[in-house]
């Protein structure tokens, strides 16, 4: 029973995410789940589920019809939130299960031994609906469930993959044809996402921290960082190659520190330049908004300079400055995908490569690992910064 | 000691002290009174020297205090800021260890020492060391914030304005403390306050300033009963004769001779009171005076309205 407004307002903000969940999910039950392909360039034809399988339609509808019960039941917040993240958490899974019995079944009854399931708009709805629901309420739950929830997924989807029943899906093929290269080029994206954002923060904190204490630096930095911000990150890259190509053929020994105007180096310099603005301006305006009573009263309690920056200042900075390499390592990860254009590594070379084949499976390999790096950054900084400095309280 | 010689301090063109002069005496409590804005939180700035004067001397012992190195002229100097200005990153254990940290003193000093003094400004030690200043509220912060000055037991203290956050009652508790820890500790205090009724409580000298102008500098007694010009007067205010009253203790003027007094009297005041309360009392019985009894609640003597009289008008006219 709704009897007053804060029970209105909490049950619409329950009703919300569920009812886009719902339709999105809905949408994805009418939507073709696979394109069943011949082999790797066929276009392939859609199959959906209603076609497929009428009693995986019926569990699937079912699954989209809990959330809705569930969203109106009475029922302790708490629980009513654990229910849905659940909920969420199948139907994230589920359409992998989908591809392994379904999709599979369909290969062998069209005898098709080299043909290959590739996920279609259906597929992708039904695991985005699940998200929504995932990320929704996944908190609300409190305690442990959210994080059970996470690993119980990706239990679920490594043990499908460990065991081969994942193997028809198109995008696992092209990973098995290329698996070592995969984990090379994984690695290489790391290494060179971890070199411009290291090396930004190295640059870009203490230019932050100038900027504050001697404000006739601010302007000079600040307008030559926003203003590399603006240039478009295809043209940065090719900007690159021209001067580090001068160089290189001018002093040998840059050539020898592998510095040319194509691969790695261009890729991480350029990099570099576009994670300083965010790592910049948070590390500034960290400084320049706190309270200037606490540093007076840091200063007249007999800090010196040095005391203050490093026992004061930077400490009650530290959640901004780390947000700010947050957002630039979030943005990295996906930028160096582009890199791979001017001959650095990393998994944009399969994004590229299935560009040039038109090949979208093996684009969807190479574009899977890096949404999922993202996310993974995105998440590890957030529970390091919401626990870095207790008496700070920091907006997510 | 510290002095303020022809002290001129700018914001800008705004002129915040037009010439400041005005002495703090070791071992006394000085205040600083006067109107928003006159110029108060400025002096004390400029002792611990987070602003240096553009013209005049300010001296601690004798020296300028240019002449010291700032790090340990600060250390040396207890110093309670207007807002508390707690670190937000620490505990309240280490905000109030901080000077002694700064000073070299180890963990187990400075825990220890954290403890006596939020058991002496009355916040329970043990739920109150571990939290951080967020989750404080304003009164109980400010209390932190005098703690923390007091830690590395400085011998000169600066307070702006160090009880503004707390409600009358504890405020007037914390006043009391604060006075009885100062006739054992003994320490050379500025204390700022816009309270008149604060300033004579706890005062050995009030300083009254208006418009970065020292007006008047004397005792509290001094103050009250000859106010210099008329914006002192209108400052001090027409209750200036009950304020001074305020002062004066009980003890001092009351009569040995009970003779007069009858025993089934309920109004009695204690010995200790200021001349003030006995005042209140005596108006809200019929006869002219009560009986004064000490902590054990035994009869000492009687206190008059006479008595009270004289020692309104004798002070107003000496
Ligand atoms: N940082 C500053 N910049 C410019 N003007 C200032 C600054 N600090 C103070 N002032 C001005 O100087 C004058 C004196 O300020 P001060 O803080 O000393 O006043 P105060 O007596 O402590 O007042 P309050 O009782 O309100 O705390 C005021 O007119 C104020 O506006
Ligand atoms: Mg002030």
């Amino acid at each position: 029973m709704v009897t007053d407004s804060g029970a209105t307002v909490e049950s619409w903000l329950v009703r919300k995410p569920v009812v886009f969940a719902v339709i999105i999910g809905a949408t994805g039950v009418f939507l073709p789940l696979f394109t069943i392909r011949e082999h790797r360039l066929d276009g392939g034809t859609g199959l959906s589920l209603l076609s497929a399988s009428v009693p995986y339609s019926v569990f699937l509808t079912a699954c989209l019809m809990v959330p809705v019960v569930i969203s109106l039941v009475r029922m302790p917040a708490r629980v009513r939130a654990g229910f849905l993240a659940g909920i969420g958490s199948v139907l994230i899974v589920l359409p992998w299960l989908l591809a392994a019995t379904i999709g599979s079944s369909v290969l062998v009854e069209r005898e098709l031994g080299l043909g290959r399931v590739a996920p279609a708009g259906g597929f992708w709805f039904l695991i985005l609906s699940g998200i929504i629901l995932f990320s929704e309420f996944s908190r609300a739950a409190q305690g442990w469930t959210g994080t059970l929830l996470v690993v119980a997924i990706s239990l679920c989807l490594f043990v499908m993959f460990w065991l081969g029943l994942l193997e028809d899906i198109a995008f696992i093929r092209e990973y098995r044809v290329r698996e070592e290269r995969f984990f090379s080029e994984l690695i290489a994206h790391l290494r060179i996402a971890a070199m411009a954002v290291g090396s930004a923060v190295l640059v870009g904190v203490p230019a932050g921290i100038a900027s504050y204490r001697y404000p006739v630096v601010r302007k000079p930095v600040f307008s030559v960082v926003s203003g590399l911000q603006t240039i478009p990150s295809l043209a940065l890259f090719g900007l690159m190659i021209a001067p580090l190509a001068f160089l290189s053929q001018r002093y040998p020994f840059l050539r020898q520190l592998g510095i040319r105007g194509i691969g790695n180096a261009p890729a991480i310099i350029a990099l570099f330049l576009y994670s300083l603005l965010p790592i910049l301006r948070n590390t500034y305006t960290s400084l320049s908004v706190m309270d200037p009573a606490v540093i007076e009263a840091g200063k007249g309690m007999g800090m010196t300079q040095k005391q203050l920056l490093f026992m004061l200042e930077i400490p009650v900075a530290l959640p901004i400055i780390l947000s700010g390499i947050r957002v630039a390592s979030v943005q990295t990860v996906g930028n160096t995908t582009v890199a791979a254009l001017i001959g650095a590594g990393g998994l944009g070379n399969f994004v590229f490569q299935g560009l040039g084949q038109a090949a979208p499976d093996l684009i969807v390999m190479g574009v899977i690992p890096i949404v999922v790096l993202a996310i993974v950054i995105d998440r590890v900084f957030g529970f390091f910064i919401g626990r870095a400095i207790p008496g700070v309280r920091t907006v997510e | 000691m510290i002095e303020f010689d022809r002290v001129v301090k700018y914001y800008g063109t705004h002129r915040a002290l037009d010439g400041v002069t005005f002495t703090v005496p070791d071992g006394c409590v000085t205040v600083l009174i006067g109107p928003s804005g006159c110029g108060k939180s400025t002096s004390l700035k400029l002792v611990n020297r987070l602003l240096e004067p553009d013209d005049g001397y300010v001296r601690v012992d004798g020296r300028p205090v240019k002449s010291f190195a700032v790090e340990e002229l600060r250390r040396g100097i207890g110093y309670v800021i207007q807002s508390a200005g707690l670190l937000p990153h620490m505990t309240v254990q280490d905000n109030i260890g901080l000077v002694p940290r700064l000073l070299g003193r180890d963990k187990t000093w400075r825990r220890t020492r954290a403890l006596d003094l939020l058991e002496l400004i009355g916040l329970d030690p043990h739920s109150y060391a571990r939290k951080y200043p967020s989750q404080l509220s304003g009164g109980e912060a400010q209390r932190v914030g005098v703690a923390r000055a007091l830690a590395a037991n400085p011998p000169v203290l600066l307070m702006d304005e160090p009880f503004g956050a707390v409600d009358p009652l504890n405020r007037e508790t914390l006043q009391n403390e604060f006075i009885s820890l100062q006739r054992k500790l003994k320490k050379t205090v500025i204390f700022v306050t816009h309270d008149l009724d604060e300033a004579v409580r706890v005062a050995d000298r009030i300083v009254l300033m208006q418009d970065g102008l020292v007006i008047q500098e004397a005792a509290p007694e001094e103050l009250l009963g000859h106010p210099s010009n008329a914006f002192a007067r209108e400052f001090v205010g027409t209750d200036r004769a009950l304020k001074r009253l305020g002062r004066f203790s009980v003890s001092d003027y009351m009569s040995q001779d009970t003779s007069r007094v009858e025993s089934e009297d309920h109004t009695s005041v204690p010995a200790s009171a200021t001349l003030r309360e006995a005042l209140s009392r005596i108006l809200a019985v019929p006869s002219d005076q009560i009986p004064v009894r000490d902590a054990q609640n035994r009869i000492l003597g009687s206190i008059s309205l006479e008595a009270i009289r004289r020692a309104g008008y004798g002070g107003a006219s000496t």
